[in-house]
């Protein structure tokens, strides 16, 4: 008698994977704790993270939103201004010290020496510059937001059960000065980029632990209870700027994502990691989730993904959703009615036009 | 020259006013002015159709027309009316950030705008199918805000109320300037220093015993009308 005697078939390749129907993995995720409806959830990550957002709301969660849309607003309209995204209105978080700064922003711990992009007399937020789509049109409504904004953002973890973080890039652009880090590249799409300023960082392992390390405790701090349910976007980057080939240095960056989960899950009880990488981007899966561009998740690769998590945690799909989303005919609840590609707001996507 | 004048609810005032002497005018409300938001009309050979049943059955009854046609001069009552925009419950927790409290979250120029610009979707589609089938129309303004309504007495400030119709009723003004639309804006005399109707022009109709805090009187109707009597003669010289 020996260990793999014992193991289930999920534990063998052969059984667990090359001999199952790809779109039959359910036992890849076995939930650490539970999730329910009573459960409240905040979101935070990169583009694919608002495919899980939307998916707690549109399945009844409690899913948290600090900055909620004013009422007037078309729903049509609310992604393009950053509402209904996340929890607050802070847009795509590529990086955990994205996460980390933003929080001692809100606080006021941390004070950017870069505060404000003036272009053709409207100002941009350098930490969520498409936020306002044309800008701000004044300092004062721009201070105003900014305000308003950090006060959502303060009353995040208080409020709490669990929070989900999808990670998405290692590769970021910091101000030389502070350390501040912007989600895009100043000058891509908004801003001026600035070389004796803006210095390119490819964080490391051992940076994004800290990082989130560092968020744990702060978060722990305000709310002892509170879970964490991290996972890795299966979107390779649209460019690099390692000096790697792409294909090259999206591994890269995804293998020390995901190996910093796999770390964060062993270290810590209260942390879950959901494999949405796994079943999109790994090769047993065929890239059939991705739409030509071998980069964008298509409509039914987010279904199955979101459709294999909930089922683990015992929510059934559309039978069981407890909100139905207006415009659905066929399946309320499900992922695949959900937000398709094109309403993900995904500033780093932009960057494709460089490529040319 | 045949002219019609139709719109929404604030119609009410034009048709229970009296026009001027040689003003002959076919005054009907189409409906309520909810469903002014979303597009509500489609070209046909006939001309601009009203995709709306109330509307619908409003124009046939009214004219005995199934579309809007070049058989009537048109005055459209179905700009500014931005009550719609300025009484909604959004400002109970939001202002606009130029004037907003602290208590309030800042909504920025821009979004401002966008809420505003969808709010008059459905009449811009409208006036762009008229210009499309050559109908020959101008647009009434709805009468400015009352210092009674509805949006104020449930705690909305007057200085937000302000703001948001001043804006709206700009971009309206823009819209319509850049496609030669003409536009009968609200008599100044019947407007005060703060933008709001003088009480004078108030409706003072009770609904089942709920006192009307939205419509101007006949009376403002009667100076509209007025108005709508010197644009017409003027096309009419013009011709």
């Amino acid at each position: 008698m020996h260990p793999y005697q014992q193991f289930g078939p999920e534990a063998f390749w052969r059984q667990g994977v090359a001999e199952r129907n790809p779109l039959h993995f359910e036992d890849v995720y076995t939930p650490r704790f539970e999730i329910s409806r009573e459960t409240r959830i905040a979101a935070a990550g990169s583009c694919f993270a608002q495919h899980i957002g939307q998916q707690f709301k549109r399945r009844g969660y409690s899913f948290l939103d600090t900055e909620p849309p004013p009422p007037l607003l078309d729903a049509a309209q609310q992604h393009a201004f950053g509402y209904d995204l996340y929890s607050a209105r802070y847009g795509n978080l590529y990086t955990v010290r994205q996460l980390v700064q933003l929080l001692k922003r809100a606080t006021g711990e941390f004070v950017p020496e870069d505060d404000v992009w003036v272009e053709d007399g409207r100002l941009f937020d350098p930490y969520r510059p498409t936020i306002e789509p044309n800008g701000f049109a004044t300092t004062q409504e721009f201070e105003a937001s900014r305000v308003d904004h950090y006060d959502a953002v303060a009353r995040i973890l208080p409020q709490a059960d669990l929070f989900v973080f999808t990670f998405g890039l290692t590769e970021s652009w910091m101000n030389t000065a502070d350390g501040a880090v912007y989600p895009t590249c100043p000058g891509t799409v908004h801003g001026e980029f600035d070389p004796g300023r803006h210095q390119f960082v490819n964080f490391s392992w051992p940076q994004i632990m800290e990082d989130f390390e560092s968020f744990l405790q702060v978060a722990r701090s305000i709310n002892p209870e509170m879970r964490f349910l991290v996972t890795v976007s299966p979107v390779p980057l649209t460019a690099t700027a390692s000096g790697q080939h792409v294909l090259a240095a999206s591994m890269a960056s995804k293998s020390i994502l995901r190996a910093v989960c796999a770390e964060l899950y062993a270290r810590y009880d209260y942390v879950d990691y959901f494999p949405s990488y796994e079943l999109v981007a790994s090769h047993p899966m065929r890239a059939m989730f991705f739409d030509p561009n071998l980069r964008t998740v298509a409509a039914n690769g987010v279904a199955h993904v979101m459709d294999t998590f909930f089922r683990a945690h015992g929510d059934a799909g559309p039978g069981d959703a407890a909100v139905a989303p207006e415009d659905s005919t066929a399946h309320p609840g499900s992922a695949d009615s959900a937000m398709d590609e094109d309403d993900v707001v995904c500033e780093e996507a932009l960057l494709e036009v460089f490529g040319s | 020259m045949k002219v019609a004048l139709t719109g929404n609810s604030h119609v009410w005032s034009l048709r229970r006013g009296s026009g001027p002497p040689g003003l002959d005018a076919l005054v009907f409300g189409l409906g309520n002015g909810k469903y002014e938001r979303r597009p509500f009309t489609h070209l046909s050979e006939d001309g601009v159709v009203l995709d709306v049943p109330q509307y619908a059955e409003a124009l046939t009854r009214a004219t005995g027309l199934r579309a809007i046609d070049t058989s009537f001069v048109w005055g459209f009552c179905s700009v500014n009316h931005n009550s719609r925009l300025y009484r909604d419950d959004t400002w109970l927790a939001y202002e606009p950030a130029a004037i907003r409290r602290g208590d309030r979250v800042a909504v920025s120029e821009e979004l401002l705008r966008t809420m505003i610009e969808s709010d008059q979707a459905g009449v811009r589609a409208l006036f762009d199918h008229l210009l499309e089938a050559g109908v020959d129309f101008f647009a009434i303004s709805a009468p400015p805000p009352r210092r009674d309504n509805n949006g104020i007495r449930k705690g909305i400030r007057p200085e937000v109320v302000r703001y948001v119709d001043r804006t709206a009723r700009e971009i309206w003004a823009t819209w319509l300037d850049e496609r030669k639309i003409p536009v009968l804006q609200p008599p100044p005399s019947t407007v005060d220093d703060e933008g709001f109707l003088l009480e004078g022009y108030h409706s003072e109709v009770v609904r089942n015993g709920v006192p009307d805090r939205h419509h101007a009187s006949a009376e403002y109707g009667t100076v509209v009308m007025a108005q709508v009597a010197d644009h017409v003669s003027s096309k009419v010289d013009v011709a």
